[in-house]
């Protein structure tokens, strides 16, 4: 991370903030830009709910994760720093899905072993060992959830495409009237299937990263 | 810095110790839930196998579709040597014979539930088969725990798997007990005789291991119950 920012003598939310959730939600978004945590990007974005609960555990375990990593940072040794982070992660993750398996039973078994795979989520990992291992805490957690909503909006983007075209749904309810199947409309088939997720979240990293350079050249 | 090899190995400990008490807290805190949820999934897999599925997805909410349970299903268990020994509560004690769930239409048995587990590739496979009244027929296979890869070995949880052992058959025309096979590809290409083929279904491209752990589960199971089928079959479930 050549971009970190300096946070001695500064005000508590200055620009290098704002610049650090622009980075995440945008410039360096982990999913359109740096092209991290495609797998479940692609395996979740079938329905909008399950989605949610996905993004939801993400920003759970990024926030925490982010936050106990830059607070024990100066604790932890460096020759073990990675297996330490990693230990930190996996106990967010198991007691998220342990949540979601005693509260949202039926979104959990959707999400079946996706949830659990948010250990070797590269965004995480990641965060951990480039941002929160050498920033204070403050910065950290700002940095660790605006991480995980920069996953988050494009997920739900994705899902809100594929729900939409594929079930004609949105949330699980109705949207596409009834009066347009009977005029011969039908939901497009591809959009549940994994081929579907990578269509869509191709022509939006296109779309994002045209964007992006373009206010980039602009400033 | 580096550190010295002590303060690595206390740190070790006192991490490892930090996040198991927090991993094991929440999951002790949490587990009475969790059982409620399993519980239900288990008695909604009843339902569905036996072909309620309509009825449990208009069910309003989930004590409607344990009423509907408690309603419609005569739990028994059977004895080894093919006997019913008792109705029995739902919690009963599966170690003294074999459970079983009757769908009851008015008052007499209309299909029958039994509980399948075993190996897949990864993972313990948990499912109920739901035979017709001929104790032959299957009216429908849903596995609903498992750990096996989504998209794969997990496609035993989905419906155009289940559908595919609707009206398969586990005795052959001679009266043996042969089960069903899931075979490697589809049933169309690798079996040619029409009787062999009711006692077939279509393989998960990519999921030979768990289709063949299917396969053997199944015999498994079966070859335990044979002694109760063999013994009700010329009268079906109404002599019970």
């Amino acid at each position: 991370m050549s971009n970190e920012p300096q946070t001695q003598h500064k005000p508590r939310f200055g620009r290098t903030e704002k610049k650090l959730i622009k980075d995440a939600l945008w410039d360096q978004n982990p999913i359109s830009v740096q092209i991290l945590g495609i797998c479940s990007a692609l395996a979740v974005t079938v329905m909008m709910t399950t989605t949610a609960v996905m993004c939801a555990a993400v920003l759970f375990v990024l926030t925490f994760s982010n936050m106990i990593v830059s607070a024990l940072r100066k604790w932890i040794p460096p020759q073990i720093r990675i297996i330490a982070e990693i230990t930190i992660i996996a106990a967010l993750v198991i007691i998220a899905d342990q949540f979601l398996k005693a509260f949202l039973f039926d979104i959990s078994k959707q999400l079946s072993i996706f949830v659990g795979l948010i250990i070797t989520n590269c965004i995480v990992l990641g965060r951990a060992e480039g941002f929160a291992n050498s920033n204070p805490v403050v910065p950290s957690i700002l940095d660790g959830a605006s991480s995980a909503l920069g996953y988050g909006w494009i997920l739900m983007t994705v899902s809100f495409i594929r729900e939409l075209l594929g079930s004609g749904t949105l949330f699980g309810f109705h949207v596409i009237p009834q009066a347009a199947y009977d005029a011969g409309y039908e939901n497009m088939g591809i959009m549940v299937l994994a081929p579907g997720a990578f269509f869509v979240l191709g022509i939006l990293i296109w779309i994002q990263r045209t964007l992006s350079e373009r206010g980039g050249k602009k400033r | 810095m580096a550190r010295g090899k002590a303060y690595v190995l206390q740190f070790t400990v006192l991490m490892c110790l930090a996040t198991s008490t927090a991993v094991s807290v929440t999951a002790v805190a949490l587990r009475p839930f969790q059982t409620l949820n399993a519980e239900f999934d288990r008695k909604r897999t009843v339902l569905n196998a036996l072909g309620l599925a309509e009825a449990v997805r208009s069910a309003p909410d989930r004590p409607a579709v344990l009423e509907l349970f408690d309603r419609r299903i005569r739990n028994i268990l059977i004895s080894p040597s093919g006997d019913v020994m008792k109705d029995t509560a739902a919690d009963a004690d599966a170690s003294k014979g074999l459970p079983a769930y009757l769908l009851m239409k008015d008052t007499r048995p209309d299909a029958i539930a039994i509980p399948v587990y075993g190996r897949g590739l990864w993972s313990r496979l948990d499912g109920y088969l739901a035979l017709e009244s001929d104790l032959n027929t299957i009216r429908n296979l849903i596995f609903y725990k498992h750990g096996e890869t989504p998209g794969l070995g997990g496609e035993i949880e989905k419906r155009w798997f289940s559908d595919n052992f609707k009206g398969k058959k586990i005795f052959d025309d001679r009266d043996r007990l042969v089960s069903v096979e899931v075979v490697r590809g589809q049933v169309k290409d690798v079996i040619h005789d029409s009787e062999a083929k009711l006692h077939a279904v279509d393989g998960i491209s990519g999921a030979t291991l768990t289709g063949r752990g299917v396969t053997h589960l199944l015999a498994d199971i079966l070859k335990k119950y044979e002694p109760f089928l063999d013994k009700h079959r010329s009268k079906g479930l109404n002599s019970l």
